[in-house]
């Protein structure tokens, strides 16, 4: 590999990665007898850089040349950057080396728009297609560039195994105002189009497991599609974040929506140029998104009716506890599953625990906290035989006190062990 | 009182279960033979492995389906002290008491082997979590010949555990995996996989790596500076995912290599 390599590696690496998107799961791909690799569904994260994400992915830019100035990028126009672009062959042979040393699941592969949509478009997919034509089996995610042909989706979503549109920013009028040269539209015409085609998808892959067809159609985008959100960067608020994040699933079937705080990385007056947007900002949304996807709670639910943000203090199941005390407490050993999901403490896996044991047997404190069950928060909100609690009921506001997380003081600084030493120094 | 030997193996540790419930009584201990020192006053109890009383005590154990085979295959594989003893009170929990035992006396035991279920499941959990771990950590390197060559330190003897994965995913290339703490290897020739045990010794230093396997190498450390985020940096968040006692054969985690490859 010519020295080059090692220099695009490094500037195309950086500018991937505030792309959060990581995941390596939800996709089946069997390998053959002389190929390299597979999807066995479950994600693998091989290792975790300092900043404490996980490296599932090769992770890169194919070029961070771009034709659009969106003020929140790093790669945009104006920006005074290295640039640099690799070719197919590059990207190809860096994904095998390192898929063949364990290093990776497989590639998660964007693009700077250095001519035109559909032109990027079919350079990466270009990249996936060699991969594929030379036996790769593991995980491929390709980013779709907002504006792509519908044919040219077809082509990305027989190799890769996700497919994402970024939408970035959550509100149209935002969106224009940092990023002009881009509008909605570009991205939720491919999204929409993707759905379609992984419907269509899942439709055929069913008839043919219930042998209704005999030959085994070919797959499309067997890991869904994703999206993801540039939270703080612009203005928007976060009961506008959540709704756009709720309208995608319910209409386009996402597998997820990723939320990337943002860090600022341009010196564009149009976008914050301090890092203000805290990183519990962040976490609250992924923590109402795991809600909407995983336990059962309605858009609905995760805000007050004239709320626009998410608590910071408490987290969003908490919140809907507080905001709904009718509901609660709930008895452990007789309430539904779906109720004990939306105990702030209970997970799904305690759920899961609590419904086997009380089919044998009245489930206690001591059981709960054998089982996981985070009681420091549900002890609020739930009964048991020899556990009645009273305080929502009377108290609420201390309630709402215990549950969030006590502010971290300022720590005094550390008194030296040689103070002589350091002033001789 | 018995002190109940047997030959190390699944098979041999449940046909002393199946020994001790044909004596009656409960045993003082049960070891494996090569780790016996010996004890003054218990009687050795050499156990004749048989695959068919084995069998009998598996059926047995697993009939309720309160602790699933697989789970009690992988607590045994974790050869944690005392793993017998657990495994004798899940007996217990599912057989009940031997014979001449007296019900009064074993009180405490019956409330033990109430939680044996939990514990076996434990050690489960923990054996899953090592083998998902070593899919991660396991880094490989090519050598000359153009096999590839990693070395791990598994909490667990878990080579047998990670063969599938690593055969389905790489059947076109030669490669071993090198268990430093079991000295044993997984070698895969192209074909077939084998274990062997490997020999006791000092770790050696690290050799150069070839000119190409040390560019492969330096790409990877530089990929995995780069796409980390400075402004983000959070250590302890990244060393509860990766803790220290895998960082030794972690690529990514060594010392920057130079530029150039070693000379010779």
């Amino acid at each position: 590999m010519r020295p080059k390599t090692l220099k695009k590696l490094q500037i195309l690496a950086e500018a991937a990665r505030y792309d959060v998107s990581c995941a390596s799961s939800g996709s089946r791909r069997k390998n053959t007898r002389t190929g390299l690799g597979n999807s066995s569904g479950m994600g693998i994260c091989h290792t975790y850089t300092e900043d404490g994400r996980c490296v599932s992915l090769l992770k890169l830019l194919l070029t961070n040349h771009c034709i659009y100035d969106c003020a929140y990028c790093v790669c945009r126009r104006s920006a005074n950057t290295p640039r640099a672009a690799f070719t197919v062959e590059e990207v190809v042979a860096l994904t095998w080396a390192f898929y063949q040393r364990n290093y990776i699941e497989g590639l998660f592969l964007s693009s700077g728009i250095f001519k035109d949509a559909d032109t990027t478009s079919e350079r990466l997919i270009r990249v996936a297609s060699t991969l594929r034509g030379r036996g790769f089996h593991g995980y491929i995610h390709l980013k779709v560039i907002p504006g792509t042909s519908p044919e040219l989706l077809l082509d990305a979503g027989r190799y890769a195994d996700r497919l994402s549109v970024n939408l970035e920013i959550a509100s149209e009028p935002e969106l224009q105002r940092v990023a002009p040269e881009k509008d909605h539209a570009s991205a939720l015409v491919p999204m929409h189009q993707l759905h379609e085609r992984i419907a269509e998808d899942q439709e055929a892959q069913a008839a043919y497991r219930q042998r209704r067809t005999r030959a085994r159609p070919p797959r499309f985008a067997p890991g869904g599609q994703s999206t993801q959100l540039i939270v703080g960067a612009t203005h928007e608020d976060d009961r506008t974040i959540l709704g756009l994040a709720d309208q995608l699933y319910q209409e386009a079937s996402l597998k997820r929506v990723y939320y990337s705080g943002y860090i600022p990385v341009s010196a564009d007056a149009r976008v914050p140029q301090q890092d203000q947007t805290p990183l519990v900002r962040e976490h609250r949304l992924y923590q109402a998104d795991w809600l909407l996807r995983r336990y059962g709670f309605a858009f609905g639910d995760l805000l007050g009716t004239d709320q626009t943000h998410l608590d910071l203090d408490i987290d969003p199941k908490a919140a809907f506890a507080l905001r709904n005390p009718h509901l609660f407490p709930v008895d452990v050993n007789t309430a539904a599953p779906l109720q004990l999901l939306q105990v702030p403490g209970i997970g799904a896996r305690s759920v899961q625990r609590i419904v086997r044991m009380r089919r044998l047997a009245t489930v206690r404190w001591e059981d709960l906290h054998r089982m996981g069950v985070a009681l420091t928060r549900a002890q609020h909100f739930i009964t048991v035989p020899n556990h009645q609690p009273r305080l929502l009921e009377q108290a609420p506001q201390r309630v709402r006190l215990l549950l969030s997380k006590p502010q971290r003081r300022p720590t005094a600084p550390q008194l030296s062990l040689f103070p002589l030493a350091a002033s001789a120094a | 009182m018995h002190r109940y030997l047997y030959d190390g193996s699944f098979d041999g540790l449940l046909s002393a279960l199946f020994a001790i419930y044909e004596r009656g009584t409960l045993p003082l201990d049960i070891v494996r033979a090569e780790a016996d020192t010996g004890h003054l006053l218990a009687t050795p109890v050499r156990v004749t492995t048989s695959e068919a009383q084995a069998w009998r005590v598996l059926r047995g154990l697993t009939r309720t389906g309160t602790v699933a085979l697989r789970d009690l295959q992988l607590a045994f594989l974790t050869q944690v002290s005392g793993v017998e003893q657990v495994l004798l009170r899940f007996a217990i929990s599912q057989f009940g008491l031997p014979r001449d035992v007296d019900a009064k006396a074993a009180q405490p035991l019956l409330r033990q082997a109430a939680q044996a279920a939990d514990q076996i499941e434990r050690l489960a959990q923990q054996v899953r979590r090592e083998v998902h771990r070593m899919h991660a950590f396991v880094r490989f390197e090519e050598d000359p010949s153009g096999g590839f060559v990693a070395e791990i330190e598994p909490l667990f003897p878990l080579l047998p555990l990670i063969a599938d994965h690593f055969i389905a995913r790489y059947p076109a290339q030669r490669w071993r995996i090198h268990d430093r703490t079991h000295h044993s290897a997984l070698i895969y020739d192209g074909e077939k996989a084998r274990i062997e045990a490997t020999a006791h010794g000092p770790r050696r230093p690290r050799r150069p790596s070839p000119a190409e396997e040390h560019e492969m190498q330096r790409l990877w450390q530089t990929y995995f500076q780069a796409t980390n985020i400075p402004a983000r940096r959070n250590l302890p968040l990244q060393r509860r995912h990766v803790p220290l006692r895998y960082r030794r054969h972690l690529t990514e985690m060594r010392p920057l290599l130079d530029p150039q490859p070693p000379s010779g």
